[in-house]
């Protein structure tokens, strides 16, 4: 097998630009974690950024260390990840950890989000299921099994309860299958249900998605029993939503309603968002200044060095930091959608984007939650936030990247020689 | 196979389209906020972490003639407990509790109490002394989130004595609040209530300071924002009163145990108020702070009223201390003199009308002259007075005085006498059919519709004592002379009348002989009263002044139901014009019981 050694690796080819990128982020948001973690009576405070640049000399090791093995034997190892995957995310419900929200398990000196593990591994299986399709997503059917696997994992972290890091799976199944060729149509039966749920409450609104459903599948003619599956699911969604509405708690409905405008809860989510908003406002076009963000320093932002890391970049570097940032991290997306528009074994492909899709969705929900477009949800910004499991996480899907721009003249892995 | 021949372009175009496309929503929100929004909320930003927190003035203190402590400042300090921090922390809620002499759940109860808990620590002991404090301070390890401050709080070291005098301070309250003078008052200032502490509240208030403190998210204090100044406080302006606190603690040691009344002194020469007090009377330290509202009910519905202060509140019908006054408007009118005798004898009584009206003296004076009929204080002698001048006459010669007004005095509590001032104003009560001339001998012995205040007597008294020329009452130190009053007894008239009551205390027949008899060293004069009160036993009053020549101090004491004037209230004025005037007095003051009947 090729490449197996580190040191061929190192000098084979590899994106640079991807690298550069990745590792520039990676040092920029060491400057903005410890920014964000020194106490308000000054003083220098280092332990954070020290775990942090820790975590970073780990995930680049196992980078590295992934980087070395040929994607063909991922791919055969694929189930085999996805099940300790999964039954790590299992152990992770079990014990019990810090505040009720059961997300991490132990591990010796350290702990690891084992959701962003399995992300990785989720990613990997549906690669592999998805590259074995000729004609994937022609039946609504075929779609169950990659749906499964998504659910699954998805399932298991909704109970930890982290609702944000549940979409993410969602957001990788969609992106996948859109890579993999299935119809556009198929894609909107698909997430059809989730419109649907959220229209029922206004009656005109949801008729008008219900004519628009109806239009998709005259036109693209699916079976007819397909058909009939979705109209009934949208229809009987429909009808219940508001019934199943009435039968939650107050509190219960207090929590969905939080969630989709924390707003209206000043003192909680709502005035994270407001803090956030006035810290970056107050950046202006240049920015308060490295270290000098009042607001960051005052800690009037909650969370500054994990989600709300990129308000301690609006608020100290301006209009001009994040302009720099998002450039940063278009370029970097644009790179790995060219890898995975280039490389000639599915797989390899399907691995590439899912990984885009994987930091678009976090880098979307979290710049967005940020200034107040997306509902305040605690997913972290690659290689800019704080948090060793998601920088390892990140890292790992750089290796696979570059693991798929050296592949990507091999049109061939498993199940196809 | 679809998939083994390169992603079609148009997938690759959709993804790289909406990935633009996000990007370009995502710029376009910090557009938003960092370009065109950018000035709000640089503004915000401020806000969130200045804050403005005022430093207390240090209040004025309120001295004596002679520089006496009257009211005073002493540290003090608050304690509170910034619950965001704290975290409910059981133990050391129990702990802490114990400390300060109160419940875990007295302490949960005030921070439930509290809308803005999670910005601003919950206070839980305003008063809490050094003691207290320093062990906090020992232990402060164990309290997470305890912050103390200190806070000065008034405290006056002669309590009782000086209560209605001095007055008490408080929070202000939300009526109070409301008022367009007190606009410049926030939420928890300090006022002064009643007394001295409301009157010249702006003068003794001094003027808060500012500082300017970062805070953090949680509200608490990082430090002191860089470039900007301290404002020191101002400190309110001591006030010195004319008060003699050795004259005003005498006063309050000797008024009679168990029994109601007022005492006032005063210096005719300058209208110096000397001392004021009231009885029953209360402890302004309790006040200070706020009284729990249990305590505060009672001081208020205490039937005694504990809360008035009856020198300058409460009115009494004067009685024979009125002669003096009716003595004035006849002389004024001409209808008497002082030595020519009659014309009626006094035989214990005289009819008018339908009606015997009595003297006290049911054997009668005989015939007396003005001089004597003020020193043996005749009944009958003055209803011929007032026949003589008429209703109407008399009337207009006492409205003169102004004795239906409020002297003046710079304490907001102050009321006028009621005092007819014309034959409209009996219309008005009565009906014009529904009294008759009868009226005017009552009057003419200080009975009926006419209620006056110790102050109105020290001061129509203090006009005699002087040089005829009223000196109206003032409590703060001012400079020179005083305004004079509007009206004028006529230099002989000052000099009669001042015989009389000379003759009054110091002649054989005088109703207030006794005291020189007994203390013959005693020099003062002054005239008895005994008001009949239909609630009980009468009121008694007397007003004196001494020296005899040259006088420079009048006192008017008035003891609710302490019978005759005689027995109560004039060992009390001559006990306290000797003290003023020697330093000690041996006068001692009779105890009466508190609810002797009639003679």
């Amino acid at each position: 097998m090729r490449g197996i050694t580190v040191q061929a690796v190192w000098r084979g080819p590899k994106d640079r630009l991807l690298l550069g990128v990745v590792l520039g982020l990676s040092v920029m948001g060491l400057f903005l974690i410890y920014s964000a973690t020194q106490p308000a009576e000054g003083g220098a405070h280092v332990v954070l950024v020290l775990r942090q640049v820790e975590g970073l000399g780990l995930a680049v090791l196992l980078a590295v260390l992934l980087w070395a093995l040929p994607l063909r034997l991922l791919e055969q190892l694929a189930p085999l990840i996805y099940a300790g995957a999964i039954a790590l995310l299992v152990l992770t419900l079990i014990s019990e950890e810090g505040d009720g929200a059961r997300r991490w398990l132990s591990l010796g000196s350290g702990q690891i989000q084992t959701s962003e593990l399995a992300k990785l591994a989720t990613i990997l299986l549906l690669a592999r299921v998805l590259a074995r399709r000729k004609t994937p997503g022609e039946t609504l059917a075929s779609l169950i099994t990659p749906l499964g696997l998504a659910l699954v994992p998805a399932a298991l972290v909704i109970l930890q309860p982290d609702l944000g890091t549940a979409a993410v799976y969602l957001a990788l199944l969609g992106g996948m299958l859109f890579w993999a060729g299935v119809p556009l149509s198929r894609l909107f039966f698909l997430v059809s249900p989730l419109f649907c749920l959220a229209l029922a409450f206004s009656l005109p609104l949801w008729a008008a998605f219900i004519g628009l459903l109806v239009v998709v599948i005259l036109r693209a003619r699916p079976y007819l029993w397909e058909s009939a599956a979705v109209l009934v699911v949208n229809l009987a969604l429909g009808t219940l939503a508001q019934p199943l509405w009435d039968t939650l708690r107050p509190y219960q409905q207090q929590r969905v309603l939080t969630f989709l405008r924390p707003d209206l809860d000043p003192q909680g989510a709502g005035w994270q968002l407001i803090q956030s908003k006035v810290a970056i406002g107050s950046g202006g076009l240049w920015g308060k200044g490295f270290l000098e963000g009042t607001q960051t320093r005052l800690a009037f932002l909650p969370e500054e060095h994990t989600d709300f890391i990129f308000s301690v970049a609006g608020e100290e570097f301006g209009f001009i930091g994040v302009t720099i940032f998002l450039g940063l991290f278009f370029l970097l997306l644009t790179r790995v959608l060219n890898v995975a528009r280039d490389a000639e074994n599915p797989f390899a492909r399907l691995v590439s984007f899912g990984v885009l899709t994987l930091w678009l969705t976090h880098v979307v929900v979290n710049v967005g939650m940020v200034v107040g477009l997306v509902p305040v949800v605690g997913l972290p910004l690659p290689f800019l936030s704080f948090g060793r499991s998601f920088l390892v996480a990140c890292f790992l899907g750089l290796a696979l990247l570059q693991r798929s721009y050296l592949e990507r003249w091999q049109p061939y892995g498993l199940g196809r020689s | 196979m679809p998939l083994n021949r390169p992603i079609g372009q148009d997938r690759w175009l959709l993804a790289f389209t909406t990935l633009s496309a996000i990007f370009f929503i995502l710029l376009a929100a910090f557009v938003r906020l960092q370009i065109l929004q950018s000035s709000e909320f640089r503004l915000r930003s401020e806000q969130n972490r200045v804050r403005m927190v005022s430093i207390p003035a240090p209040r004025g203190l309120i001295l004596d003639r002679r520089g006496g402590v009257l009211a005073e400042n002493i540290p003090q300090y608050e304690v509170a407990l910034d619950w965001t921090i704290w975290k409910g922390d059981g133990p050391a809620l129990d702990t802490l509790a114990a400390y300060l002499d109160r419940s875990r759940g007295w302490i949960e109860g005030r921070v439930s109490r509290s809308p803005d808990w999670r910005v601003r620590p919950v206070v839980v002991a305003k008063g809490a002394d050094f003691g207290v404090v320093s062990r906090l301070e020992e232990h402060r390890r164990y309290f997470p989130g305890l912050r103390i401050q200190p806070r000065p709080a008034r405290r006056y070291p002669y309590g009782q004595a000086l209560a209605h005098v001095l007055g008490y301070v408080g929070e202000i309250s939300g009526p109070e609040l409301a008022k367009p003078q007190w606009t410049s008052y926030r939420a928890g200032d300090e006022m002064g209530k009643a007394g001295v502490e409301g009157a010249w509240q702006e003068v003794l208030r001094g003027k808060a300071g500012v500082k300017y403190v970062e805070v953090d998210a949680a509200g608490r204090e990082v430090g002191l924002l860089r470039g900007q100044p301290i404002r020191q406080p101002v400190p309110g302006q001591p006030l010195v009163l004319t008060l003699d606190l050795d004259l005003q603690l005498e006063a309050a040691r000797s008024f009679p145990k168990d029994l109601a009344g007022a005492v006032v002194a005063m210096d005719p020469r300058t209208g110096d108020l000397l001392a004021m007090y009231s009885q029953p009377t209360f402890d302004p330290n309790l006040l200070v702070g706020g009284l729990d509202r249990a305590t505060w009910e009672r001081q208020t519905r205490d039937p005694a009223r504990p809360l008035f202060n009856r020198a300058v509140q409460a009115l009494y019908p004067p009685g024979s201390a009125f002669k003096p006054v009716t003595a004035m408007a006849a002389l004024n009118l001409g209808i008497v003199d002082f030595q020519t005798p009659g014309p009626r004898v006094c035989s214990g009584g005289m009819r008018f009308g339908r009606r015997y009206f009595r003297c006290w003296k049911a054997e009668g004076h005989g015939l007396l002259t003005l001089t004597d009929a003020i020193a043996q204080s005749c009944d009958v002698f003055f209803y011929q007075l007032g026949i003589g001048m008429g209703l109407e006459r008399f009337l207009a010669q006492v409205s003169q005085l102004g004795l239906d007004r409020p002297t003046g005095l710079d304490l907001p509590q102050e009321v006028g006498g009621i005092v007819p001032t014309s034959t409209g104003w009996f219309d008005r009560r009565y009906g014009s059919r529904g009294w008759g001339r009868g009226v005017v001998l009552n009057l003419a012995i200080g009975q009926g519709e006419i209620s006056l205040s110790p102050l109105h007597l020290a001061y129509f008294y203090s006009a005699i004592a002087g040089d005829g020329r009223p000196v109206p009452p003032r409590l703060v130190r001012g400079e020179g002379r005083p305004e004079v009053g509007l009206w004028r007894l006529a230099p002989e008239h000052v000099a009669g009348l001042r015989e009389a009551l000379d003759r009054a205390v110091n002649a054989p027949k005088g109703t207030a002989r006794w005291l020189t008899v007994r203390y013959p060293h005693l020099d003062l004069a002054g005239k008895t009263g005994t008001a009949e009160n239909p609630h009980g036993p009468d009121h008694g009053w007397f007003v004196g002044y001494g020296p005899r020549e040259s006088p420079q101090i009048v006192v008017a004491a008035v003891v609710e139901f302490g019978v005759h004037g005689s027995t109560s209230a004039a060992p009390l004025v001559a006990r306290l014009i000797d003290y003023y005037l020697n330093g000690q007095s041996p006068v001692r003051i009779p105890r009466i019981a508190a609810t002797a009947e009639g003679e």
